[in-house]
C-alpha cells in the first residue's frame, strides 16, 4: 500500500507520528458527533456486500478497499466498544480495532482517497445506512487534528482567509464583474444591460463558484444574460459570492459553518429575498441542506438552485427558448449533490427539453446516476488524481454510450472532472452548463426604443 | 417438571432475553441524542419512509437488488424461512396442532430458506469480495439460523426433534443481540432513517411518482 513516493511524504509522516493525545481528540470529536441516527448506522451492516456494486470506485477498481462496506467497517470497528452489547468483549471484525496511525493511515486511504461522498452507496444499502453521513462524521474526526490531505485543506483555508476559494481579490472580481457588463451590453444590444453588484433589496442574491469569474467568465455572462431576458431583480455581492463550501468535503464543520454563514451575511446586508445557488451540486447540498445544521439556525429566506429559477422562468414564459439553436445530441450528467442529495432531480431535464432539440438521458440517471469522480474533494486532492481517472471511467462509459456531442451538467465541479475524462477517454465532447446552453437558446427581445 | 415445561420454559426465557438486551442496545441507542434539524423541507420525510420499506425495497427502484437478484430473491426466501421456523416454534411450543396443508406449506418454506440460506453462505464463503468483508459473525450467524430451519423441518417430521430444534433456538434467541441478527430490529430502525434523510429533501419518492 506505501509506496516509496509515499515514504517520505510529509502528510502520511504527520499520520505515521501521531501522538496518543491527537488520537484520543479525534475519537472524542467523532463520538460528539455521535446521534442516534449515526449510532444506529454504526450497528446495522449486515456485510451483505450488495454496496459494492453501487460505488464507482469498487466497480472500476475491483479493490476491496473500494467497498462502502468496507469503509463503514474501518469506521464501526472503532466504535465497537461503544455500541454492540458484548461492548469491549466483542469479536473486533476486522482484527484491529485500535485507532492508532495505522487505522489513520486507513480511514484517510478509504474515507478520503476512496470515496466521493457520493451518497450512492446510502442510496442502495439493503439496510438504509446513511453510510456517506459516516464517512463525512469520520473525516470531520480526521480534520479535527488537522489531517485533512493538503490540497483539500489549502482549498478550505483560501476560502476561510480570502473570502472564496480561489483567493479572488476583490478588484480583480470588480474588474470581471464591470468587464462581463460591457460584453452583456454587447450581446442584448441594451447599453443598460449590465451585471448589478451590492444592489439591495432585489429578489434574488446570486452566487457563483470562483471558478467562473477566474476561468469560466463566459458561464457567468450566460447566467447574466437568462437574468436580463427575464427582466429579473437581482444582484451580485462584491464581499461574498462563493457558492462552493469545500468544508463539506474536509469535514471541517466550522469552517464549512463559516462558509455559508457568509452567504448569510450578504442577503442580510443586501436585503435580497431569495438566496440563489449559482450551477454547483456541493454548493448546493452545502448551502441549502447542510449549512442551516453547521449553523444551527433556520433560514428566514428561500434558498434555490438557479436551476429551480430558470425553471420558473421557462413555465411562467418569462424567458422565450428557440431549441432549433441547439441541435446536437445533448445529454446530462446528475450532479449526486444536487440531485442524489439535493432532490434537484426533473427540473434540468424540464429545461433541456425546452432548450435543445435532442436531448437524450444516459443510463443509469437522476438519483440512481453514476458519480462522475470528482466530487467529494478529489478534485482538490492531487495524491488522488489516478485514482479519480481511473473511477471516472463509469461516467466516461456512459457519455460514449450516448452518442452525445454536448454533455450539460448544473456544477462546475463535475464540469472540471468531466473536462479532464474528456481528455482522458477522449470522449470528443463539449461540457456546458445548463446556463450556457439556455443562453445559447434564448431569443432576446430587442429593447424598444 | 417434564422436559416439554422445561424446554418451554427455556424458550420463553431466551426470547425474553433476547428482547430485554434488544431493547436495552435500542435505548443506548437512542441515548445518543436527537439533534434538532433546521433547513427546511423539500419533500416528505412520511412519503420517504412509506416508500424505504415500500417501493424502495423493490429491484427496479434498488440497484443493488436488481444487479444481484439471485442474492435479493435468496434473501427474501431466507427471511420468509426464518419467520415460518418462529412461527413453527411457537405453535409446538404452544401445541397447536396444524392442518395438513400448513404443516406442508410450513415444510415448503422451510426447505426453501434452508437451500436460500446455505447457497448465501456458499456465497460468503467462494467470493473473495465477501470473504474479505466477513467476520466471523457473518459465518456463525449464517449457519446458526441454517440449523434453526434444519432443525424446525426436522420436527415437522419428527417431534423427537424439537429438543435439538428448542436448543438450536435459544442459543439463537442468545446469540441475536450479540451478532448481525439483531438487524431484526435495526433493519426497520435504519430504513426509517433511510426514508426520513432521503424523503425530507425530495429524493424519494421519486417526482413522477409522487402522488
Amino acid at each position: 500500500m506505501v509506496s516509496d513516493k509515499d515514504r517520505k511524504d510529509p502528510y502520511l509522516e504527520r499520520i505515521r507520528h501521531l501522538k496518543p493525545d491527537q488520537l484520543e481528540s479525534a475519537l472524542a470529536s467523532f463520538k460528539q458527533l455521535l446521534d442516534h441516527k449515526m449510532a444506529a448506522g454504526l450497528q446495522s451492516c449486515v456485510n451483505c456486500g450488495l454496496c459494492a456494486d453501487s460505488c464507482h470506485y469498487y466497480l472500476v477498481t475491483k479493490e476491496f478497499e473500494a467497498i462502502p462496506a468496507y469503509k463503514l467497517k474501518l469506521v464501526t470497528s472503532v466504535f465497537k466498544k461503544l455500541l454492540t452489547a458484548l461492548g469491549g468483549l466483542a469479536k473486533k471484525p476486522d482484527g484491529d480495532s485500535a485507532f492508532d496511525s495505522q487505522m489513520v493511515e486507513r480511514w484517510v486511504d478509504s474515507l478520503y482517497g476512496r470515496c466521493t461522498l457520493c451518497g450512492r452507496c446510502a442510496l442502495n444499502c439493503t439496510m438504509g445506512i446513511n453510510i456517506t453521513r459516516l464517512i463525512r462524521t469520520a473525516r470531520t474526526a480526521l480534520a479535527s487534528i488537522d489531517l485533512v490531505p493538503p490540497g483539500l485543506q489549502s482549498t478550505v483555508t483560501t476560502a476561510v482567509e480570502k473570502g472564496n476559494n480561489m483567493g479572488i481579490p476583490r478588484q480583480e472580481w470588480l474588474d470581471t464583474l464591470q468587464w462581463l457588463s460591457e460584453e452583456l451590453q454587447l450581446e442584448v444590444g441594451d447599453p443598460e444591460a449590465h451585471l448589478p453588484v451590492d444592489k439591495t433589496g432585489t429578489k434574488l442574491l446570486y452566487t457563483v463558484n470562483p471558478r467562473e469569474p477566474k476561468f469560466f467568465p463566459l458561464s457567468l455572462l450566460a447566467t447574466a444574460k437568462i437574468f436580463y431576458a427575464a427582466k429579473e431583480s437581482w444582484t451580485v455581492s462584491s464581499d461574498y459570492y462563493d457558492v462552493t463550501n469545500y468544508g463539506l468535503y474536509s469535514g471541517d464543520d466550522g469552517a464549512a459553518g463559516l462558509i455559508s454563514s457568509r452567504l448569510r451575511e450578504s442577503m442580510i446586508k443586501l436585503r435580497a429575498k431569495t438566496l440563489v445557488l449559482g450551477e454547483c451540486g456541493h454548493g448546493y447540498n452545502s448551502n441549502r441542506w447542510e449549512a442551516p445544521e453547521w449553523m444551527a439556525a433556520e433560514d428566514r429566506f428561500e434558498v434555490k438552485s438557479i436551476i429551480q429559477i430558470i425553471a420558473d422562468y421557462i413555465r411562467e414564459g418569462r424567458i422565450k427558448l428557440d431549441p432549433s439553436r441547439n441541435q446536437k445530441v445533448v445529454t446530462l450528467h446528475d450532479p449526486c449533490n444536487l440531485v442524489r442529495l439535493g432532490g434537484i432531480i426533473e427540473e434540468q431535464r424540464f429545461i433541456l427539453k425546452n432548450a435543445v432539440t435532442n436531448f437524450v438521458e444516459m443510463y443509469p440517471n437522476r438519483e440512481k446516476n453514476y458519480c462522475c469522480g470528482g466530487g467529494g474533494g478529489q478534485l482538490a486532492m492531487t495524491r488522488y488524481a489516478t485514482r479519480r481517472l481511473d473511477a471516472g471511467k463509469i461516467k466516461a462509459d456512459q457519455i460514449l454510450t450516448t452518442g452525445a456531442k454536448i454533455v450539460v451538467t448544473p456544477c462546475h465541479n463535475c464540469i472540471d472532472q468531466l473536462s479532464e475524462l474528456n481528455r482522458e477517454y477522449k470522449l470528443g465532447v463539449e461540457v456546458k452548463t445548463i446556463s450556457e446552453v439556455v443562453a445559447d437558446a434564448l431569443v432576446i427581445e430587442k429593447k424598444e426604443k | 417438571m417434564s422436559i416439554f415445561a422445561v424446554l418451554k420454559l427455556s424458550v420463553a426465557a431466551s426470547v425474553l432475553f433476547c428482547l430485554v438486551v434488544l431493547t436495552v442496545m435500542v435505548m443506548r441507542t437512542f441515548a445518543f441524542g436527537r439533534r434538532p434539524t433546521y433547513a427546511h423541507a423539500r419533500g416528505s420525510s412520511f412519503a420517504g419512509i412509506v416508500y424505504a420499506f415500500g417501493l424502495g425495497m423493490l429491484p427496479w427502484e434498488k440497484e443493488s437488488a436488481a444487479k444481484h437478484i439471485g442474492t435479493y430473491i435468496g434473501g427474501i426466501l431466507y427471511h420468509i424461512g426464518i419467520l415460518m421456523a418462529m412461527l413453527f416454534l411457537a405453535t409446538v411450543l404452544l401445541r397447536i396442532s396444524l392442518p395438513t396443508t400448513l404443516l406442508q406449506a410450513a415444510r415448503i418454506l422451510l426447505t426453501v430458506g434452508v437451500v436460500s440460506g446455505v447457497a448465501l453462505l456458499i456465497k460468503r464463503i467462494l467470493q473473495p469480495r465477501m470473504r474479505f468483508l466477513s467476520g466471523g459473525d457473518d459465518y456463525v450467524a449464517n449457519i446458526l439460523v441454517d440449523v434453526l430451519l434444519l432443525s424446525a423441518l426436522a420436527t415437522t417430521f419428527a417431534e423427537t426433534m424439537l429438543i435439538p430444534f428448542a436448543a438450536v433456538a435459544i442459543i439463537t434467541f442468545i446469540y441475536i443481540p450479540f451478532g448481525k441478527i439483531r438487524h431484526c430490529v435495526f433493519f426497520f430502525y435504519t430504513r426509517v432513517l433511510f426514508g426520513t434523510f432521503f424523503g425530507k429533501r425530495g429524493v424519494v419518492p421519486h417526482p413522477s411518482k409522487k402522488a
